[in-house]
């Protein structure tokens, strides 16, 4: 029996993932704070836990996303884009293309088949574009960020949204309440702001199809929606998007002892 | 000990401010944000260009007699505008560089080298003799063909020098302070010879390019695991220029071609074919394994040139990284992702 942990130290969430042979035995997702290597280690505990694993019987653990570097007691450390890549290519093999969209940043991840990274775009420095640009809109209209998806399908149309700017999009967001738009709509032009921005990037790396999407923003399905529609194909959703990164980790830690 | 003359493109001839019996100094800018220098010249700028006047306008620079400043982009054309007033010490003299290399461009270069000569001469209150100025040509010469030979030794294997060795070897050759400075550069490279160093072989063989590289860039690259083999920055290799037939006759003419032929920069828009051929020499010569390239915020220059290198890894089938920074030192976390990510694609 082999059993591996990945962990993912995201700006807003950490996820630990605990595989036994290949197959998920436990999953947790928390908040971030200031204590990574705290928090990485309840995390890992509590999926542990979970699982019914003790934490002796673990025979590797591979930390990811941009905390990684604050994990003392993992075995490597390796980047959120070869862990989605490889997280991605355990469930659908045959996946061309990797839209994962975080808290802090957004990145379209091209695929070989082998599941080998071929190529990556990320955003720039901002936050246009990712989970933390919706959570900044959330506080605006007054919603949690987990009701956003569903409002936005319910709404005819999407308002205009032209800056995306967090800071000038905020503001583009208050005057569009004040002028009395419903929020559904203005939730549905964030999202297709986001979109728009996202197959850009998409564009600019040469996407192919099949794709599909990671990361706490795949949970958004107004997102998702908006997505197809500007790429015009079909995007795969695994059941918890947000842990995929946690599992391509815990993955790799359990290739390193092939 | 001669005064010094600030410079900043690597498209002023050093040897004329040599001959002259002054100091060059390169400004290479500072670290952090650029609140003064925002005073006064626009947000949309080449951070290299803000940092420079900032580190003036903060009196951060040794004493000089004067800064040559080469229009040779549209932010050097606003610095020009600026240093004078806000720059704060000696004369501004500014020199116009042209966009191609073909013989009309070479004359009206080696025009303005006399024109530059003259108002240097005028503040350093002598004459230059022609003798003197080739006297300064085989000088500097002689300096870059051992960095060259040194860097040819590191491209066939016979010797392992990190690119960080190298850039901090470079930087401060070009902004030696001292009377000794001329030599400073054979000292340091003499250095690097002796130096022990970390055996970088087996790591991924990594071109940097871009218009200028911050400092701290190919020491960061090899921290997270590559290995730094060729600088594409007028700060790096294209400062070594290139070797040109020895003319007898004008010196600015030689000058002009010694400078418009050397390595070409990302502003030489109409000089691309040239640039490509450079690159796939480069690719060949030191057995690049893979490419990343530095933007800098702003400069349309090598925002251009990136898609240029884009087409030109394309066709070769090398990975490219681009990376984006504001020259602040500030993108370190944002870039190590990205790094690390393409040094595990190898």
């Amino acid at each position: 029996m082999t059993v591996t942990a990945g962990l993912d130290l995201g700006s807003l969430t950490t996820k630990a993932v605990v595989i036994r042979d290949g197959v998920i035995a436990g999953s947790v997702v928390m908040k971030s704070g200031v204590q990574s290597e705290d928090i990485a280690w309840r995390a890992l505990k509590a999926a542990l836990d979970q699982a019914g694993i003790g934490e002796e019987q673990v025979d590797g653990i591979v930390a990811t996303g941009y905390g990684r570097v604050r994990v003392p007691f993992a075995h490597h450390k390796v980047t959120e884009i070869t862990c989605h890549a490889r997280g991605i290519y355990h469930l659908w093999p045959e996946v061309a293309t990797v839209i994962d969209i975080g808290g802090q940043d957004s990145k379209v991840i091209l695929l070989d088949r082998g599941g080998k990274v071929r190529d990556f775009v990320m955003n720039e420095k901002c936050a246009a574009g990712t989970g933390r640009f919706l959570e900044v809109m959330a506080r605006s209209l007054e919603v949690n960020v987990e009701e956003m998806g569903e409002l936005s399908l319910a709404a005819p149309r999407g308002a205009s949204i032209s800056s995306m700017c967090t800071v000038f999009a905020e503001s583009e967001v208050v005057s569009l309440v004040a002028e009395g738009r419903p929020v559904a709509e203005i939730i549905r032009g964030l999202h297709e702001a986001v979109a728009q921005r996202v197959a850009a990037m998409a564009s600019r790396v040469g996407w192919e199809e099949p794709v599909a999407m990671t990361g706490g923003v795949a949970k958004n399905r107004g997102v998702v929606k908006s997505l197809e529609d500007n790429l015009g194909t079909a995007i795969r959703v695994p059941p918890d998007p947000q842990i995929i990164g946690a599992l391509g980790a815990a993955l790799l830690a359990a290739d390193s002892k092939k | 000990m001669g005064a010094l003359i600030g410079w900043f493109c690597h498209y002023t001839p050093v040897e004329i401010i040599t001959a002259l019996g002054f100091i060059p100094y390169r400004l290479l800018g500072r670290e952090g944000n650029t609140p003064r220098a925002d005073t006064y010249l626009v947000g949309n700028l080449c951070p290299y260009v803000k940092s420079c006047l900032e580190t003036a306008i903060r009196q951060e620079l040794p004493p000089l007699a004067g800064t040559v400043i080469a229009r040779s982009c549209n932010a050097m054309i606003h610095l020009a505008s600026t240093w004078p007033r806000y720059g704060g010490q000696g004369a501004t003299l500014v020199l116009d560089v042209p966009r191609r290399l073909d013989e009309e461009a070479v004359l009206y270069y080696s025009q303005n080298l006399r024109r530059l000569a003259g108002e240097l001469a005028w503040l350093g209150e002598r004459q230059l003799e022609d003798s003197l100025l080739w006297q300064a040509i085989d000088a500097w010469e002689e300096q870059r063909s051992y960095w060259r030979g040194l860097l040819a030794a590191r491209a066939r294997g016979e010797i392992c020098l990190s690119g960080s060795d190298v850039m901090a070897w470079l930087d401060g050759w070009q902004t030696c302070a001292t009377a000794a400075g001329r030599d400073k550069g054979q000292a340091g490279s003499a250095a690097i010879e002796q130096q022990s160093r970390p055996d970088f072989r087996g790591r991924p063989r990594l071109m940097l390019a871009g218009s200028i590289l911050p400092a701290e860039l190919p020491a960061l690259i090899e921290e997270w695991g590559g290995w730094s083999v060729f600088e594409d920055a007028c700060n790096g290799r294209r400062f070594l220029l290139a070797e040109v037939a020895r003319e007898t006759g004008d010196p600015y003419l030689h000058l002009a071609r010694l400078y418009l032929g050397g390595p070409p920069c990302p502003r030489m828009v109409a000089d691309q074919t040239r640039r490509q051929q450079y690159w796939a020499g480069v690719v060949d010569d030191y057995q690049i394994d893979g490419v990343i390239y530095h933007v800098m915020k702003f400069c349309d220059a090598a925002i251009y040139d990136f898609r240029a290198m884009k087409d030109f890894c394309d066709r070769r089938g090398l990975p490219l990284l681009r990376l984006d920074g504001d020259y602040t030192g500030g993108a370190r976390g944002q870039w190590q992702t990205r790094v690390e990510a393409f040094l595990e694609m190898f």
